[in-house]
């Protein structure tokens, strides 16, 4: 609406409402976060689709004893640990993953973008007995209070998430390395154990000379169909993991600047580690 | 015999990494060395998943003996090696499972406060959410009020049911 078909006192104040409002609000753009933290939500839930854990990899060995014992009648296992160690991983994968949640919402754009449009229609054509209201003054009013509405929550938004990277900070990286931790380190040196147990079960097949050719073939290309196995399974993690390092530096861009967090800087890093995420997640998403 | 040499060599080591056990001529009892390591005060998750590493290397250095000297030893050596290789693979996956366990001690300081941060972030997204639905709620009372003073009596009904759906509750 132009400004020059205001009243005076009208004019007046939207020239101020808006100054205030723009100069609070003009930089408000959080998307980089929201989309920074959506795709870290998206990373991180790839856990869901690993094809091993704990529990199957201790279910595989079990398994394994029992061809090795020639034994398929006794086949008791004990893999309480194992499915605790899982628990333990998922508990820490879902709280990381309810914080990105958390940030996401926070910081996505549409969240103040308040509507006043059914204010406005039912101030400008109600009757209100001998109270006239003017369409156009109405219409300012409602525009005035909306953008100053955006501003003030908009404000308040950025210092309350600024609050909430900082706080979060040390306590979600330390989560972010035990997962990795927990994925990269013990679960795949579980798979390098369970390799050398492979290896120490076929080798005597294979090298048996009272066996047929046939039989000694048939032994070495199962053991390198498990080995390819584990090999696929390994990777996997190992994708998990830089995914789980691309989140940590991403999040370290935001704590370092959390006080200009919507810089240029601060997008182009943050829309790096995020392509390199997505990479990582097609390439999961591809195995 | 050179190899045998080396048996005992392995074998040793092994037992040394234990410190305070005993190997003497027989393998190894089974989770004795897991005894130790769970009861062993002040041990973090990373340590623990550093000496089951350390120990797969070492287990791996006595497989790779018996592969590559498989033709010079007896059958009963190789089957006394085996087993060994075998016993100790199965303890090295228990410590990276221990390992994987311990981490819930280390982390659970780390775990409560992510949550409450993600609770508060989830009460602000609330809040500010309600805005729109106090601008709502706002308007639908307005719009009975108006629906009143012009007699209008569908307008009524139709603010009263605006007021009560769920949304602008």
């Amino acid at each position: 609406m132009p400004v020059r078909m205001l009243s005076p006192k009208l004019k007046n104040f939207a020239i101020c409402f808006v100054g205030v409002a723009l100069s609070l609000s003009s930089c408000v753009n959080l998307r980089h976060i929201s989309e920074f933290s959506k795709t870290s939500i998206e990373g991180i839930e790839q856990y869901d689709s690993l094809s091993t854990s704990f529990f199957e990899v201790c279910l595989q060995d079990a398994r394994q004893e029992s061809i090795r014992k020639f034994d398929i009648h006794h086949t008791e296992y004990d893999c309480e640990q194992n499915n605790k160690a899982d628990s333990i991983t998922k508990i820490i994968y879902k709280a990381t993953q309810s914080y990105f949640d958390g940030l996401s919402d926070l910081s996505q754009n549409e969240l103040t973008n308040y509507n006043t449009d059914n204010l406005t229609q039912t101030l400008a054509t109600g009757d209100f007995g001998p109270l006239k209201l003017n369409e156009t003054d109405v219409k300012a009013y409602s525009d005035i209070s909306t953008l100053l509405l955006r501003a003030i929550t908009d404000t308040y938004r950025r210092k309350k998430l600024k609050e909430y990277i900082t706080q979060a900070h040390g306590p979600l990286l330390k989560l972010l390395q035990f997962l990795e931790l927990n994925l990269e380190g013990n679960l795949t040196g579980k798979l390098n154990v369970q390799k050398s147990s492979l290896k120490n079960f076929y080798f005597d097949f294979v090298k048996d000379k009272r066996l047929s050719t046939y039989e000694r073939t048939k032994f070495a290309e199962d053991y390198f169909r498990r080995i390819s196995e584990i090999d696929a399974q390994q990777k996997e993690l190992q994708t998990l993991a830089e995914i789980l390092r691309e989140i940590s530096k991403g999040h370290q861009s935001l704590y370092n600047n959390s006080g200009h967090m919507t810089d240029k800087q601060v997008r182009k890093e943050l829309l790096g580690y995020g392509s390199q995420m997505e990479n990582s997640i097609r390439s999961l998403r591809n195995m | 015999m050179a190899h045998r040499w080396k048996i005992a060599f392995v074998r040793y080591a092994i037992c040394e990494s234990k410190s305070t056990f005993t190997c003497e001529n027989k393998a190894v009892k089974k989770g004795s060395h897991l005894y130790y390591f769970k009861n062993m005060p002040n041990l973090k998750a990373q340590q623990v998943k550093e000496l089951a590493d350390n120990l797969l290397r070492m287990t791996n250095a006595l497989g790779d003996y018996r592969y590559e000297n498989s033709e010079h030893l007896s059958e009963n050596e190789n089957w006394q090696i085996k087993e060994l290789h075998r016993q100790q693979l199965e303890d090295t996956t228990e410590l990276y499972t221990l390992s994987a366990v311990l981490i819930m001690e280390e982390v659970e300081m780390s775990l409560q406060k992510i949550e409450t941060i993600t609770k508060e972030t989830i009460a602000l997204y609330k809040k500010l959410g309600t805005v729109q639905h106090v601008l709502d709620r706002a308007t639908s009372i307005l719009t009975l009020a108006t629906a009143i003073i012009g007699l209008n009596v569908k307008g009524i009904t139709s603010s009263i049911k605006s007021l009560l759906s769920p949304v602008s509750k």
